[in-house]
């Protein structure tokens, strides 16, 4: 409690110093001792954590003065101190913003618990003003690490419909950072004060995630023991995020599409309407219009939660954010790590730039804190980077990577691209063969024959 | 700290012309009385006390009680003086 500095404000030098002895030389705070409330004022700037203030001095009275604290640090607790036992008095101290009062002669121990609850509070308060900050900083879309021309692109539609309540779907590969553009979306917009709701459609069975989104009611089903609420509920005032929606079940999506519509929805096993006035954020890595097309996702909701639309590009087709992101990540897991000041070898940045990323952003990011967690000089080399962009060969690069055949790409005999194809889709399956059949679009017996036909061995 | 006892009988005049009876009362009561009561117990509280101290708190309750005893005696000058003074015509009827 040293730490923590009390303001004792009397114009009575024996109350001053008994407040003194104590608060400082009992309770354990520091203190400070002030006069009148002119002196109080004065050094109100060294931020004390709370202000025991008597009422009636010269000058500027207690109440003044409480009123020109409130005016500056509106947080800060002051508790009033009065011998004049007058309750108007309180009451008026209390309405100005005074946690507490207290009337001559003190009790003590009393007094002792309502400081040590001003004081946690207070602490309380700050703490939470500071993770709101902070997440609000996190979220700022400018933090979003990106040097690319396409991202810039997702920056002006961030800014052009934060501050709409239509609905966004966040479209891009695994990895890409759909949540976080989300985010940025709810915490730069004018609901960042109210919840962000993040709900998972792949991660919650299908029969639990009616439950999950909109509550249930005691006795709803088995294992219903006491009244739930949904995601939905917590959500009001907010946003809730419906990640890998491509997941939901059609069953499901029919009381999704009423809950956008109307805001109302019922708890499971209940009757009572609720109402949540919230934004719905969607994401997902489908082809939703291709599972439109196989009736696997409606068409209604599907319009609905693409109102607005944003594409993630994946960072193989960004590839100046490679360098840009690889750098960033470096420098954040080196100071979360306590190394060393790093830097990349030619050939680790090489590799770096040149492998596809398939995980995205992700796989970078975890890529980058592995190399620093392994590095043991100042530079990182190839060998701290994984198996996977260690093994990379750019010269088997795929037609997935469409970069690769730019204007300036050499023309490939249609054998050598046929054999790189194959080497890629058994390395991305780790060599599982039905799997990278299944993604060339050949027969099991037709990779084998091909496998034998370039020597290619898993 | 002006911890200065000099001014405090012009304070308490002042505190008189300047207040309303019973928040003078109040005030000019309660604060030695805090004062006794606050020192008091903080040597009843702590048995480790350093005799210097000791001294010191008991000084400032015999002060403070000394300060009570003349706000008790200044009223009761003040009850006998109305007392003996010819009732006011409002207070007659």
């Amino acid at each position: 409690m040293a730490d923590k500095l009390i303001y004792i404000v009397d114009d009575e030098a024996t109350i001053s110093k008994l407040l003194e002895q104590w608060v400082e030389k009992r309770w354990g705070y520091s203190v400070r001792l002030f006069s009148n409330g002119e002196a109080l004022l004065e050094r109100l700037d060294e931020k004390p954590d709370l202000i025991l203030l008597d009422i009636m001095m010269p000058g500027i009275g207690g109440i003044e003065s409480l009123k020109r604290v409130k005016e500056r640090y509106p947080e800060l607790p002051v508790i009033m101190l009065s011998a004049q036992g007058d309750v108007e008095v309180a009451v008026n101290a209390l309405k100005l913003g005074a946690t507490d009062y207290f009337s001559k002669p003190l009790d003590f121990p009393k007094l002792e618990i309502a400081i040590k609850q001003a004081i946690q509070l207070h602490d309380l308060t700050r703490e939470v003003q500071r993770l709101r900050e902070d997440i609000g900083t996190k979220f700022q879309f400018e933090n979003i690490v990106s040097a690319d021309g396409s991202m810039q692109e997702v920056f002006r539609l961030i800014e052009k419909v934060k501050d709409n309540d239509i609905c966004v779907l966040v479209l891009g590969e695994s990895g890409t950072g759909k949540e976080l553009v989300s985010r940025a979306v709810h915490y730069n917009g004018k609901r960042k004060e109210g919840p962000f709701v993040v709900v998972n459609c792949a991660s919650i069975p299908k029969e639990l995630l009616e439950s999950e989104l909109f509550g249930h009611e005691k006795g709803a089903f088995t294992g219903a023991v006491q009244r739930r609420i949904g995601k939905f509920e917590q959500a009001n005032g907010g946003t809730i995020f419906l990640d890998e929606i491509g997941e939901m079940d059609l069953s499901l999506q029919a009381k999704l599409l009423r809950v956008i519509q109307t805001k109302q929805f019922e708890r499971v096993g209940g009757n009572e309407t609720i109402t949540s006035d919230c934004r719905v954020i969607s994401a997902t890595n489908k082809d939703l219009k291709q599972a439109v097309v196989q009736r696997q996702f409606r068409e209604d909701l599907y319009f609905r939660l693409a109102t607005f639309p944003i594409v993630l590009p994946p960072l193989r087709e960004r590839k100046s954010d490679i360098l840009v992101l690889s750098e960033f990540f470096l420098k954040k897991f080196t100071k979360e790590l306590g190394k060393p000041e790093l830097r990349f070898s030619k050939k680790a940045l090489k590799l770096l730039y040149e492998y596809p990323w398939p995980g995205n952003v992700r796989e970078l990011e975890n890529a980058m804190q592995r190399a620093v967690v392994m590095a043991e000089g100042e530079i990182i080399t190839e060998k701290e980077l994984p198996l996977a962009v260690q093994a990379f060969d750019s010269k088997m690069v795929t037609s997935e990577t469409p970069q690769f055949f730019d204007t300036n790409s050499p023309i490939l005999p249609l054998e050598q691209v046929k054999e790189m194809s194959i080497r890629n889709a058994l390395k991305s399956t780790n060599g599982n063969i039905m799997e990278a059949a299944k993604k060339l679009k050949v027969g099991r017996a037709t990779l084998y024959r091909l496998m034998r036909k370039y020597k290619i061995e898993v | 700290m002006d911890e200065s006892r000099q001014d405090q009988p012009k304070k308490e005049e002042n505190a008189v012309k300047d207040r309303p009876l019973d928040i003078f009362l109040s005030h000019e009561l309660r604060t030695p009385l805090t004062s006794i009561m606050g020192y008091a117990e903080l040597m009843l509280n702590d048995p480790l006390l350093g005799e210097e101290a000791r001294k010191k708190f008991v000084q400032i309750i015999i002060n403070e009680g000394e300060r009570l005893s003349r706000v008790i005696a200044h009223l009761c000058d003040e009850a006998k003086k109305q007392q003996s003074s010819p009732p006011q015509e409002d207070q007659m009827q």
